[in-house]
């Protein structure tokens, strides 16, 4: 006798993988908790937390919108400024650094730095630059909205039983003299870079590590019943600011995350991990999920990944209420009759801060 | 002149309120016609004759080629939905600037302006109606903030094409800007008879003094126009 004789087919590669159609494989995530239509679910994080948060909602999951729009403004509005794309208009979290500065902002009552980003006249908040599509009239209405958002999440937290979090990166900008963390690198999308004044951290395991576990600590002292869903962004790095190639520098980034996603996991029972990242990256997906530019992940790969999600809970728990056939996301669609509106030009239609870096390549 | 009055459920006052008015206008003939709410969206114009729409008192006999102007009542919100977005810390200022013009476009109201001029060889008048207040909202609004409001949304909405906004007319509402219960009590379905407890008429819906006062003020407008 030895620990490997009784375990069940999926944990053989050959039986669970190998002999297998690669859409056949199943089981890949037994859920440590229920996740059920009973359920309050609050999103944040990278940009493919934004799919989660669809799927759940599409799925009866109480989705938590804690900065609604008002009513019948128009989808394409209500993207543009940043509505309904996560639980409060954060904007992208990319970095467990990043989340634990909003929660000491929220929770905490710690004080947001004032800094501006002005351009053209116009104000752009360095801590979610994009969430305005060309900032805001003055350096006060930024604050104030800010404070908005900041109060909004405090809501969402008391409110949400699962608090799901999608790491993305581990490349980050700090302000050097006062410590703070920016999103996005100043100068990208507005404000002015200057080295003096700002530092790029590739962030290592341990530093990711503490800055996860103290939100969890934040998320759990303010709401005692809160549980945590991890899952990490399968979409490569646009650009690395280390020098390296982006393959490896990607390589590096989601292997960290990785890592401290799944031993935050271990060591909580109210945190589970849920493997979006290797549904969509491991090889034994052969890349199918992944839109001809390589990092987009395709509506395949997206309706694969929460097929999963939800018959993986299913298979675990009884009576959860999810829909019997869960809505897919739609296809390419027309243009709306609203002429405000911009054609689609695919599914994969996520708001994601850090894809605009992609304007800097190729300009030398 | 001819003119068709078509919309949503609203279009009942309208047609209970010719009623009373026809013989104030002896120069105006009027046809109507209705879907109730997102069904409005099904009418279609083919040869120049509108189908797929549950009431039409010309009995899919007119072509809109044939009518002078048209009015239109659809989901556009009243002003106090505008001033509600307005007077919130939680929107930015660019945010509100856009906002009456992208509920516009994604309106019942546009997506029929868009059906008739595309149908039509000549520029024609088209008035544009918001929903009546409703009785239900707890916001009010001093005197100015109804008068800049609906001046908003007059000079967005006046801006595409040869249309004009009228605004519900200022005496069927309180000094807050509250439904008068005399316009609104027995409020009118889409035919133009007394809705049997409907209480989303009852709440939102003219009657047919209402219906005769607004169709008043439209009326009135087209034959200044010519």
């Amino acid at each position: 006798m030895h620990p490997y004789k009784d375990l069940p087919d999926r944990q053989f590669y050959k039986l669970a993988v190998a002999n297998r159609s690669m859409f056949d494989i199943s089981d890949i995530w037994t859920p440590k908790f229920r996740i059920s239509t009973k359920d309050n679910a609050a999103t944040f994080g990278s940009c493919f937390a934004q799919h989660l948060g669809k799927a759940l909602k599409k799925n009866g999951v109480t989705w938590i919108d804690g900065e609604k729009a008002p009513q019948r403004i128009s989808p394409e509005s209500r993207k543009k400024f940043n509505y309904g794309i996560f639980s409060a208009r954060t904007g992208n979290i990319y970095t467990t650094s990043l989340l634990k500065q909003w929660l000491k902002w929220a929770l905490e009552g710690e004080s947001p730095p004032d800094e501006k980003w002005e351009q053209s006249g116009r104000f752009f908040d360095p801590f979610r630059p994009n969430i305005e599509p060309n900032g805001f009239a003055s350096h006060d209405e930024m604050l104030q909205l800010r404070e908005i958002t900041i109060r909004a999440l405090k809501k969402v937290v008391s409110q949400a039983s699962v608090f799901v979090f999608t790491l993305g990166l581990t490349e980050s900008w700090f302000n050097k003299e006062h410590g703070y963390e920016y999103p996005m690198c100043p100068g990208t999308i507005a404000g002015t870079f200057d080295s003096t004044k700002h530092l790029f951290v590739n962030q290592n395991y341990p530093f990711i590590l503490d800055c996860l576990e103290d939100s969890i600590k934040l998320l759990r002292n303010y709401n005692s019943n809160i549980k945590i869903l991890l899952t990490v962004s399968p979409v490569p790095l646009t650009a690395t600011a280390t020098n390296s190639h982006v393959v490896p520098a990607t390589s590096y980034s989601k292997s960290v995350l990785r890592a401290v996603a799944g031993d935050i996991a271990n060591n909580y029972d109210y945190v589970d991990y849920f493997p979006s990242y290797e549904i969509i990256n491991s090889p034994v997906f052969k890349g199918a999920f992944f839109e001809p530019n390589q990092r987009s992940v395709n509506p395949y790969g997206v309706n694969f990944v929460m097929e999963n999600f939800f018959s993986c809970l299913s298979n675990q728990f009884d009576d959860l209420g999810f829909s019997e056939s869960p809505i897919k996301e739609q296809l390419i669609t027309g243009e709306s009759q609203n002429p405000l509106s911009k054609k689609r030009k695919t599914v994969d239609d996520t708001i994601c801060e850090e894809e605009l870096l992609d304007a800097f390549g190729g300009l030398k | 002149m001819k003119i068709l009055g078509i919309g949503t459920s609203h279009i009942g006052a309208l047609v209970k309120g010719w009623g009373l008015l026809q013989k104030q206008f002896p120069d105006i003939q009027m046809e109507f016609m209705g879907s109730p709410s997102r069904r409005l969206y099904n009418a279609s114009i083919n040869n120049s004759i509108i189908s797929n729409i549950a009431f039409d008192s010309s009995k899919g006999c007119v072509p809109v080629t044939n009518y002078d102007g048209f009015i239109i009542a659809g989901n556009l919100p009243a002003p106090r939905f505008f001033a509600n977005i307005f007077k919130s810390e939680k929107y930015s200022r660019q945010f509100k600037g856009m906002v009456i013009e992208d509920i516009y476009f994604s309106s019942i109201n546009y997506h029929v302006l868009k059906m008739l001029t595309d149908a039509m060889q000549s520029e024609k008048t088209i008035i544009q109606l918001s929903m009546p207040e409703r009785r239900n909202v707890k916001l009010k609004l001093s005197e100015d903030e109804f008068l800049s409001t609906t001046q908003l949304m007059e000079s967005t909405i006046n801006r595409h094409g040869n249309v004009q906004y009228i605004s519900q007319p200022r005496s069927t509402l309180n000094d807050h800007s509250h439904p008068i219960d005399i316009y609104y009590n027995d409020a009118v379905n889409i035919h133009g008879e007394v809705a049997n407890h409907q209480s989303t008429a009852s709440i939102g819906h003219l009657n047919a003094k209402g219906g005769e006062l607004l169709l008043e003020k439209c009326l009135s407008f087209l034959s200044e126009k010519g």
